[in-house]
């Protein structure tokens, strides 16, 4: 679906490369998390995809099609919803809707209001966005991301300044999409919604794809499996799981009963992202 | 012209619309009281300030407005050229224009020239309009565009020196602001003949296309987000 093919990219003036030979391919109805820290090129890369930068080395092609061929109906094809909140501050959220809905002839009244409703801004819908909060200018951004029905969704940290509930409600939104057959770029720094709502993701550091599989595989492969042990004085001790049956202090616990709880610790996202990245402080 | 609607709407939420009617009356009654008092030269001057001038600092306030609250990122990822939104949005403050237009023109007296004067007005306020938001959209803030309208306003306002010196010379129709004074100049002078009502509109229409060039040139080279 999307296809990312040794793209680089320099922004004029600049000494260096912002990106270096990316890499990618997206296949249709994959959630694709695209995750690094700030100056990494995340923000680069999205806009080369949503054609806002053009790039000279390397070819990007969506559905098939070279960036370069699509034109303005690219837009149609594809749903942007930006990092920051975007509106017409004296436009009630509906009046907002309406206003971008004037350029896809499909949006119907009712698909607004499904998706207001599915927010959770329906009651709030004929209030002025000024009077919004960060996180209910988020959700109309999501809403006018998606309203048009495109089959791929560019979500650039779609739960930020969401409380938890309503961070939950865009999550679940995001898994219908996904059920739906649609194709999710997904930037973000929140590990958790990488893990739970991507198929795959890519961690980027200074414009190099470091890694790119399964949160589940890079947890195994950058993670250490600890067991974390309370004895009954109240004491904790952690142990590498791999050497569980041979270290004498664990076996010394176990056969004196002197256990309180075990606990399994999982490697997190977190830990492999920030291992790649090389961003833990020595 | 789907948007038109819209704009409409959006320009009235900011009162753009309220503004521009409100100031068009009140310069509409102080013609109409002033009467003859009133020099022509000054009537066209005030004239010029209240539609053309006014909608470069209502398109450019605009333009500044799609910045600061970032719509004008969402606006580039629509299926329409961004071009197409401001021209239609010149459209509309084109008409807001040529309504205060005809309060002023009535104030003044200038019923009879209503009709040939308003389709000339409609394409010299949308030419002003389109390069009220080519400035609005290079400029840094509202400081770096008030110093750049400056520069703007002062090629509406040079050519009245033709009104008082050397009034046939070519030159003057370098200025966009020209075709507004040759028409009024020559419409109210019983002078008139085919041609020097058609030039105006020549011109006129030719800022037009060219403004419109500029934005989307403007527009095409911005960094969108």
């Amino acid at each position: 679906m999307i296809t990312l093919d040794n793209v680089s990219f320099r922004y004029k003036q600049a000494a260096e490369n912002t990106l270096h030979n990316l890499q990618v391919t997206i296949a249709e109805g994959e959630v694709f998390g695209f995750l690094g820290p700030s100056g990494s090129g995340k923000s680069t890369t999205q806009k080369i995809l949503y054609k806002h930068l053009v790039t000279e080395q390397g070819s990007v092609s969506v559905n098939g099609k070279s960036l370069r061929d699509w034109g303005r109906e690219y837009y149609h094809f594809i749903g942007v919803c930006f990092e920051l909140p975007n509106h017409y501050l004296r436009l009630t959220a509906r009046e907002n809707l309406q206003f971008f809905s004037a350029f896809y002839p499909q949006i119907k009244q009712e698909t607004i209001n499904y998706w207001l409703d599915k927010m959770g801004l329906l009651e709030e819908a004929d209030k002025r966005v000024s009077e919004f909060s960060k996180g209910m200018k988020m959700r109309l951004n999501f809403i006018r991301s998606v309203m048009h029905n495109p089959a791929v969704v560019f979500l650039d940290e779609p739960t930020s300044g969401l409380d938890p509930g309503y961070a939950h409600k865009v999550k679940e939104a995001i898994k219908g999409l996904k059920q739906q057959g649609k194709t999710i770029f997904l930037t973000t720094h929140n590990m958790n919604d990488a893990d739970q709502l991507c198929d795959r993701v890519a961690f980027l550091h200074k414009g190099h794809i470091k890694e790119m599989d399964s949160p589940r595989v890079l947890k195994l492969k950058y993670g250490s499996k600890k067991v974390q042990v309370t004895d009954i004085h109240g004491q904790a001790h952690c142990f590498e799981m791999s050497d569980l049956s041979s270290d004498p202090d664990f076996q010394q616990l176990l056969q004196g009963n002197l256990i309180e709880s075990i606990h399994s610790e999982e490697a997190s996202l977190e830990e492999a992202f920030l291992k790649t990245t090389e961003t833990v402080q020595a | 012209m789907k948007l038109l609607k819209w704009d409409f709407l959006l320009f009235s939420r900011y009162y753009v619309i309220q503004i521009s009617l409100v100031l068009a009356v009140l310069y509409g009654l102080s013609f109409y009281l002033l009467g003859q008092g009133l020099s022509f030269e000054l009537f066209l001057v005030l004239f010029c300030s209240e539609t053309m001038i006014m909608s470069i600092m209502y398109s450019g306030t605009l333009a500044l407005l799609d910045k600061s609250q970032s719509t004008f990122s969402a606006l580039s990822v629509i299926p329409q050229p961004i071009h197409r939104i401001y021209i239609e949005r010149s459209l509309v403050l084109a008409l807001i224009g040529c309504l205060g237009g005809v309060f002023l023109l009535v104030g003044y007296g200038l019923i009879s020239s209503i009709l040939l004067a308003l389709p000339l007005l409609f394409l010299l306020v949308m030419a002003c309009s389109l390069q009220g938001f080519f400035l609005g959209h290079g400029a840094q803030g509202f400081t770096d565009f008030l110093l750049r309208v400056v520069g703007l306003c002062m090629t509406y306002l040079i050519p009245f020196a033709s009104l008082f010196w050397n009034s046939g010379h070519w030159v003057w129709w370098l200025f966009p602001g020209y075709p507004l004074i040759h028409y009024f100049k020559y419409a109210l002078s019983g002078e008139t003949n085919f041609l020097s009502l058609l030039l105006p509109y020549i011109q006129a229409t030719a800022y037009l296309f060219l403004s419109v060039y500029l934005l989307k040139r403007k527009l095409e080279n911005l960094p969108q987000s």
